[in-house]
């Protein structure tokens, strides 16, 4: 089967110190990818080169056989390449709606020109997003939040809008980076739930996860980096019992 | 060919203006535009001292130079210092610099008067004839002073713990911070040596020319564009940049006219802004934020 | 009954200004000094129209606009490569070199003699002739402009504007265009505010460079950041209370040399008081924090 998306021989240096090492991955369509390594192997390098936030030093990404090296970054994100960050990015002095409604794509008031001429669509489509907003909050059971400041919701809440600003742009790839950390087990439940259905619809998943727990539970495929390398790939139970991923966790 | 020795020899006060700028920026980290009053302050307090109250020179310009300084530390304790425990971030305080500018250009017109006045009453400079250029005797006198400062500046940053701290704040505040340097404590030490410097370098200029309430800003224009594109990890850049607005300065002069002065100095830093940014000022803000 | 419709217009001039500026500021979170600079351009484009060409007030206005906002595009660039108080310098060197520009291109601007004798306006046979009607004239043009910035501010255009003030990243990340946004809103900023040039012009039928200042920009930009950044309601208030204000020291029968100081002053006072204690001013949602 043809991947989604080929990641093909990435090398990424900062200053001397390499991130990452001839790396290379193929993500099948409909899959959930994990990916563990201990810290500075170079997981989130890795986001940031496929979102196109960095350059590569060499190798080459495509995404249904288009080349995405040397995009901007919100050309790919057009392509349906969406992704959290680890210190989580929202807007949060303004309320959970607002951030979510930024994440649909292709609006029409998001066009000068049209602001002042079909404001009669653009009402329609504000009101439309709206109500999938309302539906997506609910799909996490967090309808009472929207009009509440981002600021003012719990860590875990915050990580479900990341999750869900991903799915309101219409993901077709989504990129979390550690959707889970440091969340209560409930939130986790219920975010992992909700990443386990992404494959029904269609969406991509890439994970970056350090609770070990959480990945058994989701990914199809797991990835072991360690120094910019791909150490192990595979079946989850498989990796998990690799000798060089049990040591770094051991450690 | 005169026009680039002449260059040189009038760039010593932007060597002066631009150390002071230099310190102040990187010092306490955001663009404070309020030096552009100690510049006026530093001369107009020679001014009241030496011509009002008679002090002789040597006493007048060290209690001028302190009192500027003490200006620069009240500054950053009462007002930079109380904002930036609030959060506020470096946009936040250029504005409340500038408020502090017309604030204190307001008193010094209120005060002084807008008219023009002279630390050393008018009548033709003297002059030397050195290896056939013409120098003045305050050129001279500047020159030897800026060597001074950057001399001594030179030493205190490389030699002294301060120095060394100092200059750790100026590459990565955040980075020196974690490194149990007291930010504060260098914020006031920066604050003290430009606000020193700067008070020198009115002295000076009005010791050459004139003193006019609105004679800092064009220092402080003058200092701003050497300490961006001099990279103020170095005096001698400074010194290079300074010699480069110099000579484009009377260069300028010679082709186009005396009143472009200004837009060549401020060209010159918008190329510098546009183009050398990062490389400058060492800020890599992509690996920073993500 | 006269003056006080000179203030009125005075304040419906500011209010263009200020909202204009805010789009800039306060949405984008873009800090420029150079608003002045885009208020005087229209001015002076508007006003070597009507003179040089006698061309009719309403093809002026829109040559003023497209000019403008084509500088606009000059000063909006920078921001895609430098940030925060470095962008604030970038733009304040704009300002300077447009300052510049009108005061030393003799054979286009007249200098520092200004330009005398602007026609009053016809509007499709209107003649625009006294306070009242330049009242009703700018009146009609607020209403314009402040209707199509909240229209603007409050469209998904609006709020890709404001989540670049909070987050770049962030916004990248969900395919935002952030560079062609905010070189998009310094160009219709830049031209709502050649608007107000172009009125000034026409009403006080006298320009010279002195309108069009560092002090004037920086008082624009006083009216936001008093007003409220992110409010355009705010911006309003605030035009009207700093143009008023300081008419109440005319009152106090101050002699006029004082008074201007003091105005300074006061603006300055005020500047520095509202980051301090009330950084988000009257109605504002965005205060520049870290």
């Amino acid at each position: 089967m043809e991947p989604v998306l080929h990641v093909d021989k990435i090398y990424k240096n900062f200053d001397g110190t390499v991130a990452l090492d001839n790396f290379s991955v193929k993500v099948q369509a409909a899959s959930i990818t994990g990916i563990i390594g201990p810290n500075g192997a170079g997981k989130t390098t890795l986001f940031n080169v496929i979102t196109g936030f960095l350059p590569p030093d060499s190798g080459s990404i495509q995404y249904n056989g288009q080349l995405l090296v040397g995009l901007p970054p919100y050309k790919i994100a057009r392509h349906g390449i969406i992704r959290t960050f680890q210190q989580l990015r929202l807007i949060t002095r303004l309320p959970v709606l607002d951030n979510i409604l930024l994440a649909f794509q292709n609006q029409a008031g998001e066009r000068l020109r049209n602001i002042f001429t079909f404001s009669r669509l653009i009402k329609i489509q504000e009101q439309a997003n709206r109500k999938k907003t309302q539906e997506l909050l609910d799909s996490l059971g967090i309808r009472d939040k929207e009009n509440a400041l981002v600021e003012d919701l719990s860590y875990g809440q915050q990580k479900m809008v990341s999750l869900l600003c991903c799915l309101a742009a219409g993901a077709k790839v989504v990129l979390l980076d550690e959707p889970v950390a440091g969340v209560n087990p409930e939130i986790i439940n219920i975010i992992l739930d909700m990443i386990r259905k992404l494959p029904e619809q269609g969406v991509t998943v890439i994970l970056i996860e350090h609770n070990m727990d959480a990945i058994m539970r989701v990914c199809d495929n797991l990835i072991f980096m360690d120094q910019g390398k791909k150490i192990a790939e595979g079946d989850p139970e498989m990796v998990r019992n690799n000798p060089a991923v049990i040591e770094a966790y051991l450690e | 060919m005169q026009f680039i020795i002449n260059g040189i020899l009038a760039s010593a006060s932007f060597v002066l203006a631009g150390l002071a700028c230099a310190i102040i920026i990187r010092g306490i980290g955001f663009f404070n535009l309020a030096l552009g009053a100690i510049f006026t302050l530093g001369g107009y307090f020679v001014f009241s001292l030496h011509v009002k109250l008679l002090l002789p020179l040597w006493i007048a310009v060290p209690i001028a130079i302190s009192l500027c300084a003490v200006l620069g530390m009240l500054f950053e304790a009462m007002l930079f210092s109380p904002l930036r425990a609030k959060q506020a971030g470096p946009s936040v305080l250029l504005l409340v610099s500038i408020g502090l500018y017309i604030i204190l250009y307001g008193l010094i017109e209120l005060i002084y008067g807008p008219q023009v006045e002279m630390i050393v009453a008018g009548g033709p400079r003297s002059s030397l004839q050195i290896l056939g250029i013409r120098i003045t005797t305050i050129q001279l006198v500047t020159w030897a002073v800026a060597i001074a400062a950057c001399v001594s500046l030179s030493c205190f940053l490389k030699l002294t713990k301060g120095g060394v701290a100092l200059r750790a704040v100026a590459t990565d505040s955040e980075l020196a911070a974690m490194s149990g340097i007291e930010l504060p404590r260098i914020r006031m030490y920066a604050s003290a040596i430009g606000c020193s410097l700067a008070a020198i370098c009115g002295f000076m200029i009005g010791m050459d020319s004139d003193l006019s309430p609105n004679m800092g800003m064009r220092i402080l224009f003058g200092g701003l564009v050497v300490a961006i594109a001099g990279g103020v990890d170095s005096v001698f850049g400074i010194v290079l940049a300074a010699f480069l607005l110099g000579i484009a300065q009377h260069v300028g002069v010679w082709k186009i006219g005396s009143q472009w002065q200004d837009t060549i100095a401020f060209a010159i830093l918008l190329i510098f802004l546009l183009f050398r940014p990062q490389g400058f000022f060492g800020k890599n803000f992509k690996k920073a934020i993500l | 009954m006269e003056y006080l419709l000179h203030i009125l217009i005075l304040i419906g001039i500011y209010i263009l200004l200020s909202v204009s500026l805010n789009l800039i500021v306060g949405y984008a979170g873009l800090l420029s000094i150079a608003h002045a600079a885009f208020y005087g351009v229209g001015a002076y484009v508007a006003a070597l129209l009507a003179l040089k060409l006698n061309s009719p007030f309403l093809a002026n206005i829109v040559c003023a606009i497209l000019l403008t906002g084509m500088l606009g595009v000059l000063v909006g660039v920078p921001s895609l490569r430098i940030k925060d108080d470095y962008f604030a310098i970038a733009t304040f060197a704009f300002q300077i070199i447009t300052f510049s520009i009108m005061n030393n291109w003799v054979s286009l601007t007249n200098g520092p003699m200004g330009l005398p004798g602007i026609p009053t306006p016809v509007i499709l046979g209107w003649q625009v002739n006294s306070h009242t009607d330049f009242l009703i004239l700018i009146f009609l043009l607020c209403f314009i402009i402040v209707s199509f910035s909240l229209i603007l501010g409050h469209s998904p255009f609006g709020r890709i504007l404001k989540s670049i003030r909070e987050d770049e990243i962030f916004t990248q990340a969900l395919g935002k265009n952030i560079a062609f946004c905010k070189v998009a809103i310094f160009v219709i900023g830049a031209g709502m505010a050649s608007v107000a040039g172009v009125i000034y012009a026409y009403y006080i039928s006298f320009i010279d460079p002195t309108s069009f200042t560092v002090m004037e920009s920086i008082f624009i930009i006083s009216i936001v950041i008093i007003g409220g950044a992110g409010n355009i309601w705010g911006s309003i208030l605030g035009a009207a209370f700093l143009v008023i204000l300081p008419e109440a020291l005319r009152f106090l029968g101050m002699p006029s040399a004082i008074a201007a100081n003091m105005r300074q002053i006061f603006y300055g006072v005020l500047l520095v008081l509202c980051m301090l204690y009330c950084p988000q001013g009257f109605l504002g949602e965005y205060s520049f924090e870290k």
